[in-house]
């Protein structure tokens, strides 16, 4: 994009830049942010349409349950958590097709993308050989799989 | 009567427009609504929200990123300390009562508030104070601001006080499950000094992130009713990559003043829980 061109040389590289050195460095943060930009779309995309499937799934299958207030909040209060909340439980509802299985794959797509954004962040910096912003976003994905871990043993 | 399921897509869409404008995860109105509108149990509302937060941060942050007004350096960075303070959070939950921190955070967030609305008539491009680390981290960048057709140019400061307050509103949304962007934009904008679209924008990059490090839990738990969450993720995407589209062209003014007056709602909100 040309607008990235008017981008000053001292307020990215530090006032003694050659501007052929400038010039790529603005060339790898846009393909970085291409890159990026892509990954989040394709996962709200993907999980939009996984969620809107299982709605409708289960819309064919139950009517009366998705469709009234009432109904629902009755089933809100009546049922204890009898949907699928495992990664088991999930891809065993999906093999038979069950709306509330294919609901909860559509969000996993969702919780999953923000942590796939900093895992592709994390090999452009690597492939970029940016020395800084390596161990950043390596560290940023660490303590997200640290925390998921700490989330299974303690919940 | 209308149904559930069109009711609360069409409030989120609200929740996703707002969210994605202001940085913020939507939270606020999504929570609320679950309760007071439809009844349905705070843990499922709060696993709803944090649906909301992802889906607010993902869906807008595919625009902001790919137009260059989100700073992923400073995002990417500042997420050490957001990631790092949401995990502490987690665990000092059981020590420090939740009353008193509505009440603390309540303060801050007003204090937030009237400082940004002062900041209102402060020269926006009066010179910043040099920072040794901004400067090693080539975090100083330029954006092209849609309404004033131009292009912006900016310096990073208070890099190290900007990372501690982040690790402080990482702290608060594991202690509190809410009001992460609340506290991320009012750090960028009043302690770093970005511009307000680029403070609203990093923020709404990160929240996704923060909200990500406690899903598994939430999830794990059950917390995440797929029939409650389905209208509540598909509705803030909506509203999200909607409003992804419109804030290139509104004015940096506009959103300080809008984010002001959300701030103080907020404000409100936990000093009520605190006090009440």
């Amino acid at each position: 994009m040309a607008r990235k061109e008017l981008v000053d040389a001292s307020q990215v590289m530090g006032d003694d830049a050659s501007s052929e050195a400038l010039r790529k460095q603005l060339e790898r943060i846009h393909r970085a942010e291409s890159v990026i930009s892509a990954v989040l779309r394709i996962g709200v995309l993907l999980s939009l349409t996984v969620v809107v499937v299982g709605v409708v799934v289960s819309f064919v299958g139950k009517p009366g349950t998705y469709l009234h207030s009432n109904a629902i909040n009755k089933a809100l209060l009546t049922r204890s958590s009898n949907y699928p909340h495992s990664l088991p439980a999930v891809f065993s509802g999906l093999s038979h097709f069950q709306g509330e299985a294919i609901i909860v794959f559509g969000l996993i797509i969702l919780l999953a993308t923000p942590i796939l954004r900093v895992l592709v962040s994390a090999v452009i910096f690597a492939l970029q050989r940016d020395r800084y912003f390596v161990p950043v976003t390596v560290f940023v994905f660490l303590v997200l799989v640290t925390s998921f871990l700490l989330g299974k043993a303690g919940g | 009567m209308g149904s559930f399921v069109v009711e609360l897509f069409f409030i989120c869409v609200v929740a996703g427009l707002a969210g994605s404008l202001l940085g913020i995860g939507g939270g606020i109105i999504v929570v609320p609504v679950l309760t007071l509108i439809f009844h349905v149990d705070i843990r499922l509302a709060i696993g709803a929200s944090i649906i909301s937060v992802i889906a607010t941060s993902s869906g807008a942050a595919a625009a902001y990123v790919k137009e260059h007004l989100t700073n992923m350096r400073v995002g990417m960075f500042l997420e050490v300390a957001t990631t790092t303070g949401a995990i502490t959070g987690a665990y000092v939950a059981g020590l420090v009562s939740q009353k008193v921190l509505y009440v603390v955070f309540g303060v801050i967030l007003a204090y937030s508030a009237v400082q940004m609305f002062r900041g209102h008539f402060r020269d926006i491009e009066r010179p910043v104070p040099k920072d040794a680390l901004a400067d090693r981290l080539q975090l100083h960048d330029a954006y092209f601001d849609e309404a004033e057709g131009r292009e912006i140019r900016y310096k990073v400061t208070h890099t190290k006080f900007g990372l501690f307050l982040m690790y402080i509103a990482g702290m608060v949304s594991g202690l509190l499950g809410i009001g992460s962007g609340a506290l991320k934009v009012p750090a960028m904008d009043l302690a770093m000094r970005l511009p307000m679209k680029v403070s609203t924008a990093t923020s709404n990059f990160m929240i996704g992130v923060t909200a990500a490090a406690s899903a598994g839990v939430y999830f794990a738990r059950g917390e995440i009713d797929p029939f409650v969450a389905a209208p509540v993720a598909a509705g803030v995407l909506v509203g999200a990559v909607g409003g992804s589209r419109v804030l290139p062209r509104l004015k940096n003014g506009f959103i300080r003043s809008l984010f002001v007056v959300v701030l103080l709602v907020i404000s409100i909100e936990m000093l009520y829980k605190g006090v009440a």
